[in-house]
């Protein structure tokens, strides 16, 4: 933990949990009775939410829930379909269609991309023998290359710049 | 005595007005209203600058936060005088987002590995080449923290001078209901819809969830401030961000539930793309700040990312704060935001002018 933090937050908190103090007393009556129901119930309701029986229940429910759904489906796309009229699930399916199309043209966008990244990248290195180095902002500054970066500087022939697609 | 009624009479009159405000969605708060620039985009991701408005940037390298993948980004921006991230660029850090968009149909096959393998390394390349600096520092709130530590374990070679962690969840077993949820019972398949993806209503339902009374006694507390112009605002955009979930990539959610069932961050067990993922290669400086009050990431849960890393520097900063207190509210700009903010600037180079010149030289279309 920080040093130094836990002392100055500890005096943050008493004074304002004196703040509190003060500012429960100016709150109506209503609220007051109101909070009081509200932490007495509201902290049993979350304590059960947190419990396996809880999640065992919710599970059921979700199960339960996508079962019907989809029985509700099939009945209208059955119905919707005898009058030759399109169902939600056509349209997801179409939507469906298009969205592997639009996939397909990222992966085709970044199969492009690597090999356009490869060809500057070997052109870089024919124009660039022979070229002086130039020292990177604040390479002078010590702790440039602290951190995960330090991870290149070993490296021979390390880019520093990070190219996810020649991985 | 009449003064009191007098003063009661005047706020029933601000509450009727208000009232009406509310229920007609009139008045409605401007949010995320931070002048930035898209840098970069790909897909729905866009990455963001924040403008450098009358301020220099103070220090180097700039920061990059990654938000989560359930939750609008505007969180960090709601109103001017509310604003995680302009009291970052207040204390001269020069901020960087990358925001995830509102996935459908088409990003439902995405998986970790998209973000983290193919999204995250290129936009912090791109941060490199808007910045002119050769590195970043790389800051996750929530699920964004999950992805910014599996990016700088898989990728070692990334120049990522210093990370936070805000609330980050690692040590599932300590989830609570969320930890347990896929052992009994909840099948992941059944949350996903006809798109794909976990609607916004499911993942809203599910923070509703935590916290039973949590609606009803917003309201009660509404109603007593309903006069109060001031609170409205706040209640009224930080009303609208915890209804405005964005759906949640099926694949990904499988393998969520796959992680969370088999506690494979804390066990060290989980694999992407084929490759094991070790924690422990990650050796930058680490910041796990985690929140006493939080009841979505319990605080057990958060707690151990310092002990799995591989940083030499890994600290845990604790605050007296809820899990959306960390950065939105009177108490996160006064508390939490500034001690975050020390962090960064300790971890960072002051900007000289020469130096400043040169950054900016790096961006032609700024300002």
């Amino acid at each position: 933990m920080l040093t130094g933090v836990p002392v100055s937050l500890h005096q943050r908190q008493c004074q304002r949990t004196q703040r509190a103090v003060v500012g429960v007393a100016s709150r109506p009556l209503w609220r007051q009775a109101f909070d009081l129901v509200e932490r007495a119930a509201g902290s049993r309701l979350e304590t059960y939410v947190q419990t396996e029986g809880f999640a065992e229940l919710l599970g059921t429910a979700e199960h339960l829930q996508a079962r019907l759904r989809r029985r509700g489906e099939q009945l209208t796309r059955r119905a919707w379909h005898l009058i030759n009229l399109p169902t939600g699930s056509d349209i997801h399916s179409v939507q469906a269609q298009v969205a592997g199309l639009e996939r397909r043209l990222r992966d085709i966008t970044s199969q492009l991309e690597a090999l356009a990244e490869g060809d500057s990248n070997a052109a870089d290195a024919h124009s660039s023998v022979g070229a002086p180095a130039i020292a990177p902002i604040g390479a002078a500054k010590g702790n440039s290359a602290a951190g995960n970066s330090a991870a290149v500087a070993g490296e021979p022939g390390g880019d520093a710049r990070p190219d996810p697609t020649r991985r | 005595m009449l003064g009191r009624i007098r003063r009661d009479v005047e706020r029933n009159a601000l509450r009727a007005r208000n009232l009406i405000k509310y229920v007609g969605g009139l008045d409605r708060p401007q949010v995320g209203q931070s002048p930035k620039d898209v840098v970069w985009s790909r897909d729905k991701a866009e990455l963001w600058h924040y403008r450098r408005v009358g301020k220099p940037v103070g220090y180097t390298p700039p920061v990059l936060i990654v938000m989560s993948l359930i939750s609008r980004s505007y969180v960090l921006d709601l109103s001017p005088d509310n604003s995680f991230i302009g009291q970052l660029r207040e204390a001269g850090l020069d901020v960087y987002l990358l925001d995830w968009g509102v996935p459908d149909e088409a990003d439902a096959a995405n998986k970790l590995e998209t973000y983290v393998d193919e999204y995250l390394p290129r936009a912090i390349q791109a941060v490199e080449r808007d910045s002119g600096c050769p590195e970043v520092n790389v800051l996750g709130y929530c699920y964004g923290g999950i992805l910014a530590l599996l990016l700088a374990a898989r990728h070692p070679e990334l120049p990522i001078r210093a990370m936070m962690t805000m609330a980050t969840p690692i040590d599932f077993d300590q989830m609570g209901l969320f930890g347990h949820l896929f052992d009994h019972g909840v099948k992941p398949e059944d949350l996903i819809d006809a798109s794909g993806n976990v609607s916004p209503d499911t993942i809203r339902n599910g923070f509703r969830v935590l916290k039973p009374t949590g609606d009803i006694a917003s309201y009660a507390t509404l109603w007593e401030h309903l006069w109060n112009d001031e609170y409205m605002a706040g209640y009224q955009a930080m009303g609208q961000w915890t209804r405005d979930h964005v759906p949640f990539p099926g694949a990904t959610l499988l393998q969520t539930a796959e992680m969370v069932r088999t506690n494979a961050l804390k066990e060290g067990t989980l694999r992407l793309g084929g490759r094991p993922v070790s924690l422990a290669s990650i050796t930058c400086p680490l910041l796990n700040v985690v929140a006493e009050k939080d009841h979505i990431v319990p605080i057990a849960a958060a707690e151990p990312v310092p002990s799995l890393v591989g940083s030499e520097q890994a600290e845990e900063l604790r605050l007296p704060a809820g899990h959306i207190g960390l950065v939105v509210g009177r108490s996160a700009a006064k508390v939490t935001i500034p001690y975050m903010i020390d962090w960064w600037q300790r971890h960072s180079d002051p900007v000289e002018a020469s130096d400043e010149a040169v950054l900016g030289a790096a961006r032609t279309d700024d300002e």
